[in-house]
């Protein structure tokens, strides 16, 4: 049987300068073998309000030389599914940011416009020295720690779990279950023109203790992308801050999850101790 | 500058000769300054176009039953400048090449091979040395990073092979040891247009030769990298070989990350005409496009 799903959407996009705005709607086919998907003719989503040119203005704001700006990319938009007989909408916010000092770079995912954890980053960057070796235990906030869960799906570092949501990139019940091993229960479908994947979902943390040891060196944003168990973090001991490697391979402790970010297929940021 | 440009695409992908994902797309971006309004509106002309492009393609494609292949035709229009785009991606046993159905030759996978155990000189057959120098000067120049270390035999240019950009302004050639790249390229109507390579060409003037009896000579790139931070270069070598006298060993995909300037002081030698690459999809800012490659035979000292 063949399957038919179709998104109709607006987007607006703050990139290098421009600001794009987008209207598509489109159709995918999958009987299983082939995959096909192109544009379709539906009426437009009507115009929504867009901030994303006083956050760009915020984020510009709050960084000067000698930090510089390498990427900023911030998108607002808002789509309709239909697989089948399942409809849903949703909306989405995006930021991605890359700031550059020294031969350092951070990155800095959101889902929101919440500004607050692009001020630590920035303020962690333009004090950091020397790179160190990494600390013994490791605090990581939870803009790093939800960066490491996608990597982690399927390993024996922590305890994973998918948080449950009205709807997967089928229209399914995102399922609340600790997740083992693949196949992962969900499906993923970031655009009309992606054929949809297995993957987890929404992940979150859990572990026997929640004993955050405050005392530990904190990582507070990401140098580079996540590459399996390992981070390249900016570390906070006390008055320094300094670039580190870890290879996370136990993590001891695990916060209330606090909030969504965009990295794999979605992962809630909980603090960690590794 | 306002300017209207309208695209359309057809993408796919083959794998043993049975197709197995086919995407479609089009549509068009009213550009105003810094402004765009994209919209998915279809442009029959663009899409019969770029649909007639696909035929020889898919013919190659479906006979090769041991490949992935991936098929990529566009036409694309700049207020009235018209131009077509046909690529063909094709992997046999871990050996990629970027192609068209004009130029097509079929890749032959390798053995395994041996790890290469010391550093050695390089000879960069078969147009390879374009990767590198797409690296070490053509990424390096977007970020304007230049080199005075370059051999005075060497010219590395950007020329591109149409007329007018993906923003209306007519192209040039440009010299990449000294300047960025000025061709505004965009991968698709909902994409921001940025300076992009073309179609790097590296020539020698009267180059010193001389052929090293031990060293590795290197047939295919599987991708690279330049890291504009730290200004390091990163290879993944596809298919090489380590050569001692008439001794050849075939060696395992192996990479190379070495400084720019390290480049551009390695090269010591080449010989003939610019051997076209086959192919280099580069991807930039989420952005794939293809840009030409042509070098040499090119020697350099080990890159280490």
């Amino acid at each position: 049987m063949t399957e038919v799903y179709r998104k109709r959407g607006r987007v607006v996009r703050y990139e290098h300068g421009h600001v794009i705005r987008s209207i598509e709607s489109g159709e995918a086919f999958d009987d299983g073998h082939l995959f096909r998907c192109g544009p379709s003719v539906m009426t437009p989503l009507p115009e929504f309000r867009s901030e994303g040119g006083e956050v760009v203005a915020r984020i510009a704001s709050m960084i000067a030389p000698p930090l510089e700006i390498e990427r900023l990319i911030v998108t607002e938009g808002i789509a309709e599914h239909e697989c089948g007989d399942i409809r849903w909408t949703e909306e989405t916010n995006r930021i991605h940011l890359a700031v550059k000092h020294r031969g350092m770079r951070v990155i800095v995912d959101l889902a929101d416009f919440d500004l607050e954890e692009v001020r630590g980053a920035i303020g962690a960057l333009y004090r950091a020295a020397n790179e160190r070796p990494a600390p013994e235990r490791v605090r990581l906030a939870p803009n790093v720690s939800a960066a490491l869960l996608p990597s982690l799906a399927g390993t024996d570092v922590v305890e994973l779990w998918q948080s449950a949501a009205e709807h997967d990139g089928k229209g399914l019940p995102v399922i609340e279950q600790r997740l083992i091993a693949s196949p992962w229960p969900n499906w993923f479908r970031p655009s009309y023109r992606t054929r949809p994947v297995r993957m987890p979902l929404h992940l979150r943390a859990a572990a026997s203790g929640d004993n955050i040891n405050y005392g530990a060196p904190e990582a507070v944003a990401l140098l580079a992308p996540v590459a399996g168990n390992v981070l390249h973090v900016l570390c906070i001991d006390g008055d320094v801050v300094f670039p580190t490697t870890i290879a996370v391979e136990r993590v001891l402790a695990v916060g209330p999850a606090k909030r969504w970010y965009p990295y794999g297929a979605g992962s809630f940021g909980a603090e960690m101790l590794v | 500058m306002e300017h209207l440009f309208s695209i359309a695409e057809r993408d796919e992908l083959w794998f043993g000769g049975v197709l197995i994902e086919s995407r479609a797309s089009h549509g068009q971006a009213l550009c105003r300054g810094t402004e765009i309004d994209a919209a998915d509106v279809g442009d029959p002309q663009l899409i019969e176009r770029a649909e007639a492009r696909m035929t020889a393609m898919r013919a190659l494609a479906r006979e090769m039953s041991d490949a992935r292949v991936r098929l990529v035709a566009s036409a694309r229009r700049v207020n009235d400048y018209e131009r077509e785009e046909a690529t063909m991606s094709v992997t046999v046993g871990g050996i990629s090449i970027v192609t068209t159905p004009e130029l097509f030759s079929r890749p032959s996978p390798r053995a395994g091979g041996a790890t290469p155990s010391e550093a050695l000189p390089i000879l960069w057959h078969n147009g390879s040395a374009a990767v590198l120098l797409h690296e070490a000067a053509g990424h390096a120049a977007e970020h304007g990073h230049f080199s005075s270390q370059w051999p005075k035999w060497l010219s590395i240019t950007d020329e591109p092979d149409f007329e007018i950009d993906d923003t209306g302004v007519p192209t040039r050639a440009v010299d990449l040891t000294t300047h960025a790249p000025e061709c505004w390229r965009r991968a698709s109507f909902r994409d921001v247009p940025i300076p992009r390579m073309t179609r790097l060409i590296a020539r020698q003037h009267d180059a010193p030769w001389s052929l090293p009896d031990h060293r590795v000579d290197v047939h295919f790139v599987a991708g690279g990298a330049y890291e504009p931070l730290t200004e390091m270069v990163t290879l993944s070598i596809s298919a090489a070989d380590l050569v001692h006298g008439e001794e050849v060993v075939s060696l395992a995909p192996f990479q190379l990350r070495v400084a720019r300037e390290r480049v551009a002081r390695a090269i010591v030698g080449a010989s003939g005409e610019p051997l076209r690459y086959p192919g280099v999809v580069c991807s930039r800012e989420g952005q794939e496009v293809v840009v030409g490659s042509f070098a040499p035979l090119m020697i350099t000292t080990e890159l280490v």
